[in-house]
């Protein structure tokens, strides 16, 4: 039985791998939340300013050359800055993640993303919510 | 993984007594068409194999991998197109 951690909360997922994006939606979806997803920066930025997520997961690499996922995280940062923001990276992103961490993102995740990894950091953001600590 | 290249010891020497280096465009578009695919297949997969509960993975969900590696030898035949060596002859 997969307990509904995810009750009452929002999440955004941005990836530019649309079966990820369905993946990783309904991973989430089974655990409660409310799940959206986009695959560029364009329909990430109108998506968030409409749902207002308490969690955004957000891949830094995206397939266009205009936008990243640092891009969402800082819009996110200045127009929501109660959400928090999960960075999906490659292995060999260090100094991105650490940008990343600059500029307020609450954790990371490397690929290849596998559940339990996921499951980890998400409940853990989960419980800083619901206790108030951002 | 494939069996080892008989020679890939000497192939690998070669690259790095060599200084043989990849394009970085090459590099790129390698990172993003076979990176995304594997991440992909690996995602699926793992989200029926990995954890506490393991379960089969559904026939739909497979042909989702086996699309997955159609579009990564699709992509290989594309680069190797691109990069093939025009003879002068």
């Amino acid at each position: 039985m997969i307990e509904k951690i995810g009750e009452g909360l929002t999440i955004f997922i941005l990836d530019d791998e649309k079966d990820i994006c369905q993946f990783v939606k309904e991973f989430f979806a089974k655990r409660g939340f409310e799940v959206y997803t986009a695959s560029s920066s364009k329909t990430a930025f109108s998506t968030i300013k409409k749902i207002k997520p308490d969690i955004a997961l957000l891949d830094i690499r995206l397939a266009e050359k205009e936008a990243s996922g640092l891009d969402v995280l800082k819009s996110i940062k200045e127009k929501h800055p109660g959400c928090c923001s999960v960075m999906v990276t490659y292995m060999d992103d260090e100094k991105v993640v650490a940008r990343a961490m600059e500029m307020g993102a609450s954790d990371y995740l490397k690929k290849p993303l596998m559940p339990p990894e996921i499951e980890k950091t998400i409940n853990k953001i989960v419980k800083k919510i619901r206790k108030g600590v951002k | 993984m494939a069996n080892p290249l008989s020679d890939e010891a000497q192939v690998f020497e070669k690259i790095k007594k060599e200084n043989i280096k990849v394009n970085p465009i090459v590099w790129h578009l390698i990172d993003h068409y076979i990176g995304n695919d594997v991440h992909a297949m690996q995602f699926i997969a793992g989200s029926h194999i990995v954890g506490d509960d393991p379960e089969p993975i559904p026939v739909d969900h497979g042909k989702k991998i086996l699309h997955h590696c159609d579009e990564i030898r699709k992509f290989l035949i594309k680069l190797k197109e691109a990069t093939r060596e025009v003879r002068k002859d």
